[in-house]
């Protein structure tokens, strides 16, 4: 299990751009030891990087049966500046309905951190936000 | 046409090269180079960045031709030049876990490299930050490439072994 924290205002919105905020992750990702600590925490980091981008950037338009946006010029990802730090607890619990009590641990932060950073972009805007990526017209519903 | 060049040190000449071929192309495909990836083509994500006369580049927006007698460096000339070894920014992104499937790794070491060639001591995040934003990273969310340039330019001042 993943969880992120979100929704009291990890984030900060001016001028319609998105900031996020101390993307804090707890994840009991190992089983009772971590067989590559550095990995887990790189594999956990990659995964909340991949969320933030599905949170406020990816999407790949297709109209007509055309990708409209085949490059990274129209298809975001985020870029080392629009990572926030991201501070680690890694709980090490075993999972006992899996052998060996092992846990995966790239997806669950990929998964949980897209919920994490729009719950808290509605938190700050009060606006229902009911798809990824958010887009500047959303908040401002223009 | 033909093109000479310097590369990593040593003379290197290329036949046949077509007047719009990439510098990349035959960095990758005439000069047995593959370090330097091949990604976008367009200079969007920094895979293929090399140093051209020591101002870094990415070598699939540069035509071979511009590249005549001039000196290019890529990742595969790094080891060996700051003493033995890997270089202290090659081996620094091993020690601190910042390359995970490991494709943009050659062109941010490349980038870093050129930040701590024209820092003095270690520079701070927003520099780290402004120096690397042309690299993309699919895997790693940054964080552990920020710890590699940080102890990278703290061994290379000398603060830690």
């Amino acid at each position: 299990m993943t969880a992120v924290t979100g929704g009291s205002g990890p984030v900060v919105i001016e001028n319609c751009a998105i900031a996020t905020m101390d993307g804090r992750q707890h994840d009991d990702s190992g089983a009772e030891h971590r067989i590559n600590p550095q990995a887990v925490e790189g594999q956990i980091q990659g995964g909340i990087a991949q969320g933030l981008g599905l949170a406020v950037m990816e999407e790949i338009q297709v109209s007509d049966g055309v990708v409209r946006n085949p490059s990274f010029t129209d298809y975001l990802i985020p870029t080392i500046l629009d990572m926030p730090p991201v501070r680690l607890d890694v709980l090490e619990l075993a999972d006992p309905r899996a052998p060996y009590g092992l846990r995966g641990v790239g997806e669950p932060p990929t998964i949980s951190s897209t919920p994490a950073v729009v719950a808290a972009i509605r938190a700050a805007t009060g606006r229902d936000l009911t798809r990824v990526p958010v887009r500047p017209e959303h908040i401002t519903a223009t | 046409m033909r093109v000479t060049m310097t590369v990593n040190g040593e003379p290197a000449t290329a036949d046949d090269v077509w007047e719009g071929e990439s510098l990349l192309f035959v960095l990758r495909e005439r000069l047995a180079l593959p370090g330097s990836k091949n990604a976008c083509e367009q200079g969007e994500c920094g895979s293929c960045t090399i140093l051209l006369d020591d101002v870094p580049v990415c070598a699939c927006l540069v035509a071979a031709g511009q590249a005549a007698d001039r000196e290019v460096v890529t990742v595969e000339g790094l080891a060996g030049r700051l003493g033995p070894g890997l270089h202290p920014v090659q081996q620094a992104f091993l020690d601190a876990g910042a390359v995970q499937c490991g494709f943009c790794t050659p062109g941010l070491i490349m980038q870093a490299c050129d930040l701590l060639r024209r820092t003095a001591g270690v520079p701070g995040d927003p520099d780290i930050r402004e120096a690397l934003a042309g690299n993309l990273c699919r895997c790693t969310g940054y964080e552990k490439i920020l710890d590699a340039v940080r102890l990278a330019a703290m061994r290379m001042a000398g603060d830690v072994a």
